[in-house]
């Protein structure tokens, strides 16, 4: 699960692009959801990879399932950031 | 494949030894004489013709940056006019990204991956051989140009409108941008023949958890290949349309986007700098548990980091447009990814770390290049977390801190590790050992010469010396520091001047090497040095990732393939299980040929649009000749 956190992150970077714009002119939250969600479904993903080791058999699948919670938590951490500017940036500010 | 019955084929489960490497030299070798080595698609070859050509570019763009630091050695010095001066920082460093760095890194990847997985041939080799040819005619364009004063005079980045038909005269833009579409065709075929090669053609067992990091690398190298390389070819090739046939992709005035240039530029420009980086921690991955005598601390996590590192690489480009006025709320997000990449690069650092502790280095001229590398690294990616920071880097952009701040990655980061690795594979590629004395001659004073001349430009920037000035005013306060650096670079110089002796006195007559100089745990020192063509009398079985560590004395292989026919095993992606047999190319000319049609094509639409129309005609005849089956036995499926 965790295998779509680089997806979420990707798309949230691109939110990041535009939303500002759209909050800016209508005094919305968007950034501010859309990135706490994201980072929310990045760092579940991580946590959902980490626990399915406890249950998998295979050297191969416990290999990739580790591999997945860690870039699940390598993506969320930039995520919370990105969140953490939400709070502290305004949209309009160039 | 199918045999014919009641005819049996000659596998390399029966002969004798002798026999069979009689069977397999014969089946793989390449024809003698010039038009045999043009025709030649065996990947060790054409990686020796890469290499070769980017480190002649390598010392081209070395002598260029000598030039620009005459220039500035001095207040209002007149050795180089500002003219030339724009000439000659492009062509460094658009010469050193693209026809140095890149093509360095996809060569080695080319040489190194086929025999770390355990293959006889890279995928697709005549694809392969065409991307060498067209990388060549990529670099001549570039440095002709210059030869006869035409060369491009934009930057390595060539911005918009700057480069536009507007304030771009002439033809130089229009060379900058085709050779950038020369440079990345051909980094797009090694990509994909990496890939596939990597994901289909490992030995028997190397499954994911057990391919060598070097290989990992490689893999997300190419990767980032493919995705990033696609724009830029994009914005060269509607940059030349802006200017040939007066479309206006980056003219405001009629509806186009000056800033469109920088995120399309961008968005392959930052991953460019992975591109380089991601090969040289597979390298340092590789080299030091051979030289600390244990495997690899942390392999899961090294793995995780060039992944993530290769992923992240995608969204840190607005790091480079800070200064163009975007919201600040989006850059931060660029910000929070270009200090969170410092997570996996941190990650990197202390895996090495783990693995030097732990082990018993042996100080060896490869092993000194990793130490100058994590040193210089570090320093690096210390002030890559400070112009991530937006603040910080409005102060800065456009001065030497900049420059001072990519060198220390680009050479740090990318030419240690990469001249560590000429050392520690130079035997495997040539039967012959290179000069200990004279390696810690040239580390000494690379490492030496790299610091102190780039050291003192962080200082330059701050005190507000700009990027590609060609002089300044004597009341500025940069004249010391300035000459200072010019100095220091001779001593640079000096150290990259014994590398090149080191490699061509060695090549002539090194001592030789033998099979595993190194007592190396990887693929490739599991056959001869230089390894025959077909790599490997038979193609190994692995069950660990240090096999010739676990398995010393013998090991174990897998029989049944052809040894009258060029033929590869080819394997599942996950668990390396043997699928099939796959026959590969024999040698052909075509490639070359083709490379010179498209390179005749893309020449000539500097000038014309109807070159696409026309040029494409014998580009077509050329790959008929390429794919028209000959009947031989590599026809087959």
């Amino acid at each position: 699960m965790a295998d779509g956190a680089p997806a979420v992150w990707a798309v949230n970077m691109q939110l990041g692009q535009m939303l500002p714009y759209v909050d800016c002119r209508r005094e919305t939250s968007w950034t501010l959801t859309a990135t706490f969600a994201a980072a929310f479904l990045a760092a579940a993903g991580a946590l959902s990879s980490s626990c399915g080791h406890a249950v998998t058999v295979s050297r191969m699948m416990l290999f990739i399932s580790r591999l997945s919670a860690l870039v699940g938590f390598a993506f969320a951490f930039p995520l919370l950031l990105q969140g953490a500017a939400t709070l502290l940036l305004s949209a309009c500010e160039r | 494949m199918t045999i014919e019955p009641g005819r049996s084929a000659a596998t390399d489960a029966g002969p004798n030894e002798a026999e069979l490497e009689r069977r397999l030299t014969q089946t793989w070798s390449s024809q003698r004489g010039f038009w045999g080595a043009v025709a030649s698609v065996d990947h060790k070859v054409i990686a020796r013709r890469y290499i070769v050509t980017a480190l002649v570019f390598l010392a081209l763009g070395g002598l260029l940056a000598l030039a620009m630091r005459i220039q500035l050695a001095r207040p209002e010095a007149r050795f180089i006019d500002a003219d030339r001066y724009n000439q000659i920082f492009t062509m460094h460093g658009s010469n050193m990204m693209f026809l140095f760095a890149v093509p360095v890194m996809e060569a080695m990847a080319v040489y190194l991956v086929p025999l770390m997985v355990g293959t006889r041939n890279i995928a697709f080799p005549r694809l392969n051989a065409f991307s060498y040819w067209i990388f060549l005619a990529g670099g001549l364009l570039l440095w002709i140009s210059f030869a006869l004063d035409t060369a491009p005079d934009v930057g390595w980045f060539a911005y918009a409108p700057l480069s536009g038909p507007e304030y771009g005269a002439g033809k130089r833009a229009d060379i900058w941008a085709q050779m950038i579409t020369f440079t990345e065709l051909s980094a797009l075929a090694i990509a994909v023949e990496i890939v596939v090669t990597v994901l289909k053609q490992r030995a028997p067992g190397m499954s994911l958890d057990r391919i060598p990091l070097l290989v990992w690398s490689m893999l997300v190298m190419a990767s980032l290949v493919i995705m990033a390389m696609p724009a830029i070819m994009f914005a060269s090739s509607t940059l030349i349309m802006d200017r040939l046939v007066g479309t206006q992709f980056y003219n405001p005035a009629e509806g186009g986007d000056a800033l469109l240039w920088q995120h399309l530029f961008w968005f392959f420009g930052h991953p460019e700098v992975y591109i380089i980086f991601l090969p040289a921690v597979g390298m340092v991955s590789t080299i030091l548990p051979t030289f600390v005598r244990r495997p690899i601390f942390g392999y899961l996590p090294l793995v995780m980091a060039l992944i993530a590192t290769g992923v992240l690489a995608f969204g840190l480009w607005v790091h480079h447009m800070f200064v163009v006025g975007l919201p600040r709320l989006g850059e931060s997000f660029f910000t929070a990814s270009s200090m969170a990449i410092a997570i996996p690069a941190g990650i990197q650092i202390f895996c090495w770390l783990a693995t030097l502790w732990a082990g018993r280095p042996v100080f060896k001229v490869p092993l000194l290049f990793l130490i100058g590398f994590i040193v210089t690294f570090v320093i690096g990616g210390l002030t890559g977390v400070m112009v991530a920071s937006v603040p910080f880097d409005s102060q800065v952009h456009d001065t030497y801190f900049v420059v001072a701040h990519f060198h220390y990655v680009l050479i740090g980061g990318a030419v240690f590790p990469l001249i560590a690795a000429i050392y520690y594979w130079f035997p495997k590629m040539t039967g012959r050992m290179m000069s200990e004395r004279l390696g810690r001659w040239a580390f000494w004073l690379i490492f030496i010469g790299f610091h102190v001349t780039f050291f003192p430009m962080h200082i330059l920037g701050l005190q507000g010396m700009p990027r590609r000035i060609y002089t300044y005013q004597p009341d500025l306060p940069w004249g010391t520091l300035n000459l200072f650096v010019s100095l220091s670079s001779v001593v640079l110089s000096l150290g990259f001047l014994i590398f090149f002796i080191d490699i061509i006195r060695s090549w002539s007559s090194g001592r030789p090497a033998g099979e595993n100089p190194w007592n190396a745990s990887t693929l490739e020192w599991a056959t001869g040095s230089p390894p025959p063509p077909y790599n490997f009398r038979a193609i190994p079985v692995v069950d660990t990732r240090d096999p010739l560590w676990s398995q010393p004395d013998e090991l174990p292989v897998t029989s049944g393939l052809r040894s009258d026919r060029r033929e590869l095993l080819i394997s599942s992606v996950v668990e390396a299980l043997p699928e099939a047999r796959e026959s590969s190319p024999q040698d052909s000319v075509w490639p070359f040929w083709a490379a010179i049609a498209t390179s005749i094509m893309l020449i000539w639409s500097i000038f014309s649009p109807w070159a696409i129309v026309w040029g494409s005609v014998p580009i077509a005849v050329t790959l008929i000749g390429w794919f028209w089956p000959k009947g031989a036995a590599e026809d087959e499926s």
